[in-house]
């Protein structure tokens, strides 16, 4: 019995100590599949690219779904098209905007700093002050200082909308200090303004936002976004993966979700429609057919969703038309600047359409009773109504959502469920944001003024 | 001890001599007529009895009174003889019942139920064997409590899902360890890839033979799995494949052929009313249109058309200026439509272009050599089947198989086991994915002719190009939108081959009686190539080709070391302990690569450099974990009624290399009653507590960085950084150095009684189990820079009671019947789950099945009805139900209970046998129904109704008193409203924002089997050679009975992921008959 229990001790013993043995299962954990960090030039090619899944992917959709610019027609865009949408349709643009924008960029912004970079410092000011940016003029009232700094802040506070937009020019202002007159065409962007211009640019679309025309005048002139070469585009290739999003969301993804419907942009470019808006200066024609194959988006090769087509996130025709607006904003009567910036978006949709269908406008045909002067109001109003009808044709996305919504819809764009009275003020805050965050404001109404309308 | 039986045996014999009134002999022989050598023989309600010899023969002394002589012997059916009053007594005894039910435990023991202390169950071979399915875990449904299998879908050589009890975590494996022959093997690939769209994927258990098989033990609880520590969390399954028979004939030879027949076991109904179009005004075009009836418009994907009865019944009218399309099946010339006249109905031919009866050939042969100190078994087998799918639906496989056993020396024995297991299996896409069979087929508008699905293109100038038509492109001149079903099943492949290796050595060394060594090794390795096809002009993303290609390898090896030993340590007390030492090492590789866009459309040559460079994306994934843990296991028992089980396992593990973590489990029996010959002929009670552990998964300790796509990923538009110079991001996962392991709790009691001279038999437990600390990625808020953090920080329970009963309704010599019932209640309850709204197990962002705080595990998510706080509707101006903006629980998919029931009947040589399988309150959402709303395709679409007053629609125009319509009046609470396209298309359609409206109740009951089989006795056959013949049918799922609609509930969408009750798409299921015959010689 004794030398049992010996050797069963022994034994016990000897596995013990044979299974305790960190050894045999030390160091299989570091991960064989991932990287444990990156380059600051990585990580801003991250916040680079990623700007299209705010500018060019579902947010896009939506606003111009919303603004009436696009219809959905299919699926659950059919109920996106009434307004019919619930939190969680909101969860991956909160993080697209919050996870794999601000916070790649903020990281870049780090390791710049630290290899006492600046030029990658501001061009990461600039990208991180862009999602801020979008995200308070979309969301209204967003986490903004304590942002990314999990240890100390596991639930960043909802700042209001008008102190981010404070914060997001303050960005973009030593942003531009940093960056420079650094060229920003590389191979995600198609432009050739500089980081300082891309930076003044924004600036201009988010005084806008919050109705500090003055400023935004300013800033779009310090744009110099003097002809389409300046439009910031996301390069889109044939190669798979590369390709325009429109046209993979209709062609390869979700045929017949997104088309024009009767639409109001689409109404107002074809010339069989009561809204059409031709004159004896204007034949819309030409550009119907490059937006338009039927009710459907163009993605021919020739049309502007064509699969190889770039898609501009920051546009000459938006910058040259906060000029025009807020030029008559700050004095009604500056109206030649408003005009020369609305003549120069028409001619560069004839340069792009290699036609002569858009001839200049001058002051008379926004008199009372001229061909631009449709609904019989002042010269300025008219001009402001003409500059807000072609940034409205112009630009897809979510800038356009922001005009609707600041103009208290001057243009009359439908509102298409009969339970609203407005189009929606907002995009909602995402459901996960509301079952994480213990500062989680509540949910906001769809139809909840933001605060930069209010 | 068996030498000791023996003696007092032959003591007991030598006192009974004088008391014997009569001495009765004979001979004691199997079916075939070889005697028996040791059974044993003893006369009832005595001790006197005897064993035979080496012919077979025996002689024993009848006491007075005593007038019934019980022959025993393992492996074989015990027999009762009532004396007559011939002295000569020969006995034939039938193999295959095993009334001393033995389990095996997790270390590969066997061990007698009577005495296990456990809630392990054993299941019959045969009944795996009849069931026909080429799958073991298939074959395992409904006959036992505690496990569910639920199907992966009815394509060959799909997988299921098996469960036993509840689910205990959320990331971890969500299946049972599975010990083959001893030696864990591997069954992670179960939930790889099963996900709402690709091809329903294997199992790995679909690689072993049902007919290699000799028993499974199914053990659900936590204690009998606790010497596996982490690896055990879901039960284990334990499987001993046939050995050589020692003993008897030399050789023997066992063949078992079947040939079956399968088909589709439910189906959706489609509407024939209404044509493929729309109205206008579904997207604001023109005025309201009152009768809610379409125009014919092609392409579209709705059936919101024109009344197809009410066209002219002529030819249709085409343009044949411009270009059209020749089909490649019937020849036909397409052209332009310009008024549809056509009335036929296509959705019969568009069926049966589908579905066909499919077949399934089933041989195997198993072959037994007994040397003089060693014995052998050899199988091999194979299986060809044909999916009920045609075209490309097939699987093939064969396997070998060689058992061998040898005494090296008296004291040291040496096993091998070894087999090889290849199958070849093509499946069809699925699920919710524009190249799956049913989303094509199903939404498919009635008046449309999938015949020809593809050909040539010629357009307007004539120039020729090969085209797919398909309802959404019926001239095939640009991408289908959604595939042709003919494509889908002839066209596109998705060939998976499996080559599997399992080989496992043991030796056992007797040092001393009483005392062993045990070494054993197991060796699992296997690849899986799955390879994905998708011609030109396929749907979506695959308009321009795709090839893509995944080879898995995994290489899971296991050593154990394990002295073992028995002492009585007084006449009364008997301990057996085992103290052993074991490790685990796996490694498993993922190599994708795909190619797009491909340059040669070419269905026979899949290469991958047959794209431009960045159309060509590999990516590989590697994983090594290791894990390695010292066990110990005493057992002890007291006058053999008092029994205790103590064991405990320490461990180390890979994924939290810093801890030792240690696993103990106890349990207690107390045996009451064990007299045959009483009513209550045996009674044990048990109670055991158990611990085991889930591990983290590995690699979540460290934030990770990668190269990424940005766009909607939802969607499916991307931008890949590769064609971009490269972006990478942090990862929205915060790693978390400090995780630790998920621990299971669980006590459990239960009895084992029988009744009636052992004829009634019932097992019950309860048991409680709890997960603490269980893993899941918590929700963070992105502005934190993370979306999520892998944390210790969930609690789940499992609750619930098993009962099993088997009774012997009558037993006679010629007549048997044998009923026999099974109950389970498990409530999966999710206790604990801070910081997190919903974890989304599997599914789509709309409807998922989800973790969610006080929920069901697995709880169905997704839209809701707007509700005031009573819970009425919030109804608009309009009198409609809105959908709530937030999502929260639309159902639950976990049964409220489950239950078997069966019986067999055996009269001479012929059995009958049936199981009825039942699954009561489980809830699926009927995704495929909400959609199939949507397009206008459900039936109930395609209702007349005459407005009983102006009814508004849910777009607020009004349909006026009086006018027929198509739609449904329907009053919510507001007073009359039309359902009608608006309302499909809108919040009643399943793309809407309310999925609750479709989660339906999936409660359903089948005849899971039924089987008839004529044995021929020994003298129809002495003449053949043959030793045996057995021929018999099998009908399985022949008949169902569900309130689900469409298809079969027992089916999942997301397969053998732990997301359940999602119903999408999904590839139907089958019933079958199968006619087997089986012979030995």
């Amino acid at each position: 019995m004794k030398s049992f229990n010996k050797l069963f001790l022994f034994l016990l013993g000897g596995i013990v100590m044979l299974s305790s043995c960190k050894g045999l299962v030390d160091d299989l954990n570091d991960d064989p599949n991932n990287f444990t960090d990156a380059t600051a030039e990585l990580l801003l090619n991250q916040a680079m690219l990623n700007i299209a899944s705010v500018g060019e992917a579902d947010p896009a959709r939506i606003a111009a779904m919303f603004t009436d610019q696009m219809t959905g027609s299919d699926r659950q865009y059919t109920s996106y098209n009434a307004y019919n949408v619930t939190a969680n349709n909101f969860d991956a643009i909160w993080e697209d905007v919050y996870q794999r924008g601000v916070t790649q960029a903020q990281l870049a912004k780090e390791k710049a700093v630290a290899e006492g970079n600046p030029i990658f410092q501001g061009m990461a000011q600039i990208l991180e002050a862009y999602y801020f940016g979008e995200g308070a003029a979309l969301f209204g009232d967003v986490p903004f200082s304590q942002v990314n700094d999990v240890d100390q802040f596991p639930d960043p506070q909802y700042e209001g909308q008008m102190t981010v937009f404070d914060g997001v020019q303050k960005l973009l202002d030593e942003g531009i200090n940093n960056a420079g007159d650094f060229a920003a065409g590389n191979q995600i962007f198609n432009t050739g303004a500089s980081w300082a211009e891309i930076g003044y640019a924004l600036k201009a679309r988010y005084y806008m936002v919050t109705k500090e025309y003055g400023a935004a005048k300013a800033a779009a002139e310090n744009a110099g976004f003097t002809s389409d070469a300046k439009s910031v585009k996301i390069i889109h290739t044939t190669a798979n993966f590369s390709e325009n999003l429109f046209w993979q969301f209709e062609v390869e993804q979700r045929g017949g979700y997104l088309t024009w419907g009767n639409s109001y942009l689409w109404s107002m470019l074809n010339d069989t429609m009561t809204v059409y808006r031709g004159n004896t200066k204007t034949d819309e024609g030409a550009r119907f057919a490059y937006y338009a194959s039927g009710t459907d988006l163009n993605t021919s090769a020739t049309g502007l969703f064509a699969v190889d087509s770039d898609f501009s996130i920051i546009s000459y025709e938006e910058i040259q038309l906060i000029l025009a607006e807020a030029a008559l904003r700050v004095d009604n009567t500056d109206l030649t600047t408003a005009l020369d910036a609305l003549n120069n978006v028409r001619n560069g949709w004839d340069a792009k359409l290699g036609t002569d269908v858009y001839q200049d406008y001058d002051l008379a045909d926004f008199e009372m009773g001229g061909i631009a002067n449709t609904e019989d109001e002042s010269q300025s109003g008219a001009l402001i109504r003409e500059v807000l009808e072609e940034k409205f044709i112009s630009v897809i996305g979510p800038p356009t959502f922001y005009d609707v919504n600041r103009t208290k819809n001057m243009l009359n764009v439908p509102i298409k469920n009969t339970n609203a009275v407005t189009i929606p003020q907002r995009f909602l805050y995402p459901q996960t944001e509301s079952a994480s965050n213990a500062n989680f404001p509540g949910l906001v109404d769809l139809y909840e003024p933001t605060e930069a309308n209010n | 001890m068996k030498k000791l039986s023996l003696v007092l045996m032959m003591v007991l014999c030598a006192v009974g001599t004088i008391l014997a009134q009569r001495t009765v002999s004979g001979i004691v022989s199997d079916d075939n007529g070889e005697p028996l050598i040791g059974a044993n023989v003893l006369v009832k309600g005595t001790s006197s009895g005897a064993s035979t010899d080496l012919d077979g023969k025996y002689s024993v002394q009848v006491p007075d009174g005593s007038n019934t002589i019980v022959f025993s012997y393992t492996g074989f059916e015990t027999q009762e003889v009532e004396l007559g009053a011939s002295n000569v007594v020969d006995v034939t005894m039938s193999e295959g019942v095993i009334i001393t039910e033995v389990v095996v435990t997790a270390l590969g023991v066997e061990r007698k139920k009577d005495d296990d202390l456990s809630s392990a169950t054993l299941i019959d071979p045969d009944e795996i064997s009849r069931s026909g399915e080429t799958g073991v875990i298939q074959g395992l449904a409904g006959k036992t409590s505690g496990v569910q299998i639920t199907r992966n879908s009815g394509d060959p050589g799909a997988g299921a899902y098996i469960q036993i009890r509840g689910q205990n975590t959320i990331l971890g494996d969500a299946s049972p360890l599975i010990i083959l022959d001893g030696v864990p093997i591997s069954n992670t690939s179960a939930d790889l890839g099963d996900d709402v769209n690709g091809v329903a994927q294997q199992s790995r258990l679909n690689d072993i033979a049902p007919d290699d098989i000799e028993s499974v033990t199914v053990l659900k609880g936590a204690s009998a799995a606790a010497v596996y520590g982490t690896g055990a969390a879901n039960g284990v399954i334990v499987i001993k494949t046939k050995r050589g028979k020692t003993g008897g004939k030399r050789f023997s030879v066992n063949v078992n052929a079947s040939y079956g027949f399968d088909e589709i076991n439910r189906e959706y109904e489609k509407q024939d009313q209404f044509g493929q179009g729309y109205m206008l005004d579904l997207f604001g075009i023109g005025d309201f249109n009152p009768t809610r009836i379409g125009e014919w418009v092609p392409n579209t994907g709705f059936s919101w058309g024109d009344r197809i009865s009410e066209r002219s019944g002529a030819a249709d009218v085409v343009d044949q200026s411009g270009g059209y399309f020749i089909g490649n099946q019937t020849g036909n010339r397409y052209d332009p439509i310009t008024a549809k006249n056509d009335q036929t109905i296509y959705n019969d031919i568009n069926r049966d272009q589908v579905f066909q009866t499919g077949t399934t050939a089933d041989i195997s042969v198993g072959i037994n050599y007994a040397g003089d100190n060693s014995n052998t078994f050899f199988s091999f087998s194979r299986t060809d089947q044909e999916g009920i799918m045609r075209g490309n639906s097939n699987f093939t496989r064969n396997t070998f198989r060689i058992n061998h056993s040898f005494s090296l020396l008296d004291n040291l024995d040496v096993r091998i086991n070894g087999s090889y297991s290849g199958s070849t299996s093509d499946r069809v896409q699925k699920g919710s994915n524009l190249n799956g069979l049913y989303l094509g087929y199903l939404r498919t508008s009635p008046d449309f002719d999938n015949t020809d699905y593809d050909g040539i293109y010629v357009d307007a100038n004539g120039i020729e190009r090969p085209g797919h038509r398909s309802y959404r492109r019926y001239l095939g001149d640009s991408p289908p939108i959604y595939n042709n079903p003919g494509w889908t099943i002839n066209r596109q492949e998705n060939p998976n081959s499996v080559d599997r290796f399992i080989i496992s050595p043991e030796i056992n060394w007797t040092i001393t009686k009483g005392l062993m060594l045990t070494a054993r090794y197991g060796l699992d390795a296997y690849t899986d190539e799955r390879g994905t096809f998708f011609p030109v002009n396929s749907a979506g993303d695959f308009a321009r080709g795709s090839y893509a290609r995944d080879d898995i390898k995994e290489k899971t090896q296991n050593l154990f070391l394990f002295l073992s030993g028995e002492r009585a340590l007084s006449d009364r007390f008997n301990l057996g302990y085992t103290v052993g030492y074991n490790i685990f090492d796996n490694v498993y590789e993922r190599n994708t690569g795909s190619v797009n866009n491909l340059l040669l459309n070419d269905p026979e040559k899949l290469i991958y450099n047959n794209a431009s460079g960045s159309d060509q994306l590999p990516d590989l994934f590697t994983s090594h974990n290791r894990k390695n843990g010292a066990f110990v296991v005493l057992n002890g028992d007291f006058d053999n009624k008092f029994f205790i089980e103590a064991s405990g396992r320490l461990e180390r593990t890979a994924s939290v290399a810093d801890e030792t973590f240690f696993f103990p489990s106890i349990s207690l029996g107390y045996k009451f009653a064990d007299d045959p010959s009483k009513t209550l002929s045996f009674g044990k009670i048990r109670a055991s507590y158990g611990e085991i552990g889930i591990e983290p998964q590995l690699y979540v300790n460290r934030d990770i960085f990668f190269n990424t796509t940005s766009g909607s990923e939802g969607w499916g538009d991307a931008l890949d950084g590769v064609n971009y110079g490269g972006t990478f991001r942090r990862g929205s996962v915060q790693g978390n150095p400090d995780l630790t392991i998920e621990r299971v709790k669980e006590f459990e009691i239960g009895a084992d009684l029988r009744f009636l001279n052992n004829r009634l038999g019932l097992n019950l437990t309860y048991y409680d189990r709890v997960t603490e600390d269980a893993i899941l990625p918590i929700e963070v808020p992105a502005s934190t820079g993370y979306a999520n953090i892998y944390a210790n920080a969930a609690e789940i329970s499992n609750r619930g009671v098993e009962v099993d009963v088997s009774y012997r309704v009558i037993q006679t010599r010629d007549f048997t019947w044998r009923a026999y019932a099974n109950f389970s209640r498990n409530r999966n309850i999710v206790e604990k789950l801070p910081d997190v709204s919903r974890y989304i197990l599997n599914g789509f962002t709309s409807t998922s099945s989800a973790v969610v705080e006080g929920e069901p595990f697995g709880a169905i998510w997704g839209g809701r009805w707007l509700v005031d706080d009573a819970g009425e509707q919030i109804l608009d101006d309009n009198g409609f139900p809105q959908a709530d903006p937030e999502q929260g629980v639309i159902g639950d998919p976990n049964p409220d209970w489950r239950g078997g029931l069966g019986s067999e009947f055996t009269y001479k040589g012929i059995r009958l046998s049936f199981l009825f399988e039942t699954s009561q309150g489980n809830d699926m959402w009927a995704g495929t129904s909400g959609v199939l709303r949507y397009f206008g395709i459900h039936p109930e679409t395609a209702t007349i109704t005459t407005a009983s007053q102006d009814l508004p629609t849910l777009y607020g125009d009004v349909i006026p008193a009086g006018t027929t319509f198509r739609g449904v009046e329907k009053d919510f609470g507001g007073g009359p409203v039309a359902l009608d396209a608006y309302w499909y298309t809108d919040t009643g359609g399943g793309f809407g924002p309310v999925d609750q409206q479709f989660v339906q109740d999936a409660s359903w009951v089948r005849l899971r089997e039924l089987s008839l089989s004529y044995t021929f006795s020994p003298e129809l056959i002495k003449n053949t050679g043959m030793s045996s013949l057995e021929v018999g049918v099998t009908g399985r799922n022949l008949i169902l009975w569900t309130e689900f609609e469409g298809v079969d509930p027992d089916l999942n969408l997301t397969g053998a992921s732990k997301g359940r009750g999602l119903d999408y798409f999904t590839n139907p299921g089958t019933r079958s008959v199968l006619f087997n015959v089986r012979f030995g010689f």
